[in-house]
């Protein structure tokens, strides 16, 4: 973080080239920390209730890097010219006051995701610890779930105090979970080969394309809804190009790489949790591994994503002066809210809230890139993003773009005609197209379409550079 | 909303207007989100499907 001043450590300010110090290696290693988290092992559940583990693993892999590519292509080029974040970089498109409609999706996936990391790490701690004697059985989850995740909470708090530096740091001391992930896969897989080979998902369809197409969405969806945190973590790097690489191996590939545990445990051995399996495979010794490297994967993802979020919420003006301190209790007050009050609850409904991820963020990332590699050509006014000019030429409606609205409005509607969030219920073309795919796709035709029939297209953008 | 940007915001608005930012994606870029965002993708879901 050398050259980083503190300001701007703290704020959605854009940051200057000479504080853009991240190379490819520590980008991605940022990125694969924040992606390696527990969540691949639900991803990778959900996964497996309809796939195969070749299967599973092809599904997902792919969806995985076609989800980062959208939200690259979407957010990346202009975080990474500009060194401003995920909702900054959506100006451009919703208004200079339309943009709180992404802030709100940023903050519903962030807040949902994390409060997963922390419950699951809770629950994770709670069985190993019935398990071991170390706490009496019918103790459960319900006492413990809420306290773990508001302790979680606090150290969090805690480290995030000083800014981005606490994310850097983590990063360089987390990145070793990755390697620990392989190694139990490899457990996993070497000691339960000929059961996982021949393993069958309890829940397939009876169309096998139908749930091909469901391994795809599922990681279309995961990787697609983690838009805010490319922009917070590629902001720090010099240019765009250095950040593709990074972006597409590092969250992108490392995350269906540790969802092939959650896949191989729920064919096999009927749950995702490794602190679970790990002691059946390998007896106790194992599962306390087990149980150290979800509590320290979970950790340092959530430091990433509260991180993300505090500085999406600077860009409301009435948090721009607040004090960082303050910004970040109230990024973490939700998660802590979730993980002590509903933890089961959301548990539960992960499968919803995934798909609920794809409704936003699919349409989000087609009407992006359709802005800026159509309809702007590359050309953007980093004044325009932050000035409060009445004339400013992002300014619409009362802020709001129109275009953007009906598109979104289009690409929501066209996810829930191909598949209800709820019941997982399709229709004809989800199972050749994914839900996402065509969602994201229909957004951004409907975006250009829209604008040119509003004239909404901005006037006097200053060109900057391409 | 006050109409007046914070003078470091200003300073840096006017930095990288008149550096400029970093650089834009390349053709070498488009090579590698065309190789692991569609090509490998295509390719994996290939595979996957005769396992």
């Amino acid at each position: 973080m050398g050259g980083l001043s503190a300001a701007a450590d703290k704020s959605a300010w854009p940051l200057l080239p000479a504080e853009r110090s991240w190379g490819a290696w520590r980008l991605g290693i940022a990125l694969a920390t924040a992606a390696a988290a527990t969540w691949c092992y639900i991803i990778g559940e959900y996964t497996g209730y309809y796939l195969n583990f070749f299967q599973g693993a092809a599904a997902l892999s792919a969806g995985s890097m076609i989800g980062m590519l959208l939200a690259f292509l979407a957010a990346g080029p202009v975080c990474a010219r500009f060194g401003i974040d995920s909702i900054a970089s959506t100006k451009p498109q919703f208004g200079a006051r339309g943009w709180i409609i992404p802030a709100a999706m940023q903050l519903i996936s962030i807040v949902g995701w994390n409060s997963l990391l922390l419950i699951f790490g809770a629950k994770s701690a709670t069985q190993l610890m019935i398990t071991l004697g170390v706490m009496p059985a019918g103790f459960g989850a319900r006492q413990v779930v809420p306290a773990a995740t508001l302790l979680a909470c606090g150290l969090i708090y805690l480290t995030l105090l000083r800014g981005a530096t606490g994310v850097t740091k983590m990063s360089n001391i987390l990145a070793a979970h990755v390697p620990i992930g392989c190694w139990m896969l490899y457990l996993l897989v070497s000691r339960r080969w000929p059961e996982l080979r021949l393993a069958q998902p309890s829940m397939a369809s009876p169309d096998k394309l139908w749930n091909y197409t469901t391994g795809v969405e599922i990681g279309i969806t995961a990787t697609m809804s983690w838009w805010p945190y490319i922009g917070a973590m590629i902001r720090m790097a010099p240019n765009a190009r250095t950040a593709v690489v990074p972006v597409m191996l590092g969250m992108g590939a490392a995350t269906p790489l540790l969802s092939l545990i959650g896949i191989a445990g729920i064919l096999v051995l009927k749950s995702s949790d490794p602190s679970q399996w790990l002691r059946q495979v390998g007896g106790p010794a194992y599962a306390i591994l087990a149980l150290v490297f979800v509590t320290a994967a979970n950790f340092g993802t959530a430091i990433t994503g509260i991180y993300s979020s505090a500085i999406g919420l600077r860009n409301f003006a009435a948090l721009e002066r607040v004090s960082w301190s303050t910004l970040l209790l109230l990024t973490i007050a939700p998660v802590g809210l979730v993980g002590a009050a509903i933890p089961e609850l959301f548990f539960a409904r992960f499968g919803a809230f995934l798909a609920f991820l794809g409704v936003g963020f699919a349409p989000l990332c087609g009407i992006q890139i359709a802005d800026y590699f159509l309809l702007r050509k590359r050309s953007v006014s980093i004044r325009a993003i932050y000035g409060r000019d009445p004339a400013s030429p992002y300014l619409t409606v009362a802020g709001f773009n129109p275009a953007a609205l009906l598109a979104l409005a289009l690409g929501c509607l066209v996810y829930l005609n191909l598949l209800n969030p709820l019941t997982y219920a399709s229709s004809g073309p989800y199972r050749f197209l994914t839900a996402s795919i065509p969602a994201a796709l229909c957004a951004a035709i409907g975006y250009v379409l829209f604008s040119k029939m509003l004239r909404s297209r901005p006037r006097g953008v200053r060109l900057l550079h391409r | 909303m006050s109409d007046q940007l914070p003078a470091e915001l200003t300073r840096r608005i006017e930095t990288l207007e008149r550096e400029g930012g970093g650089g834009d994606l390349n053709r070498r870029s488009w090579f590698w989100l065309l190789l692991l965002g569609v090509v490998i993708p295509a390719a994996l879901l290939l595979w996957g499907w005769g396992a």
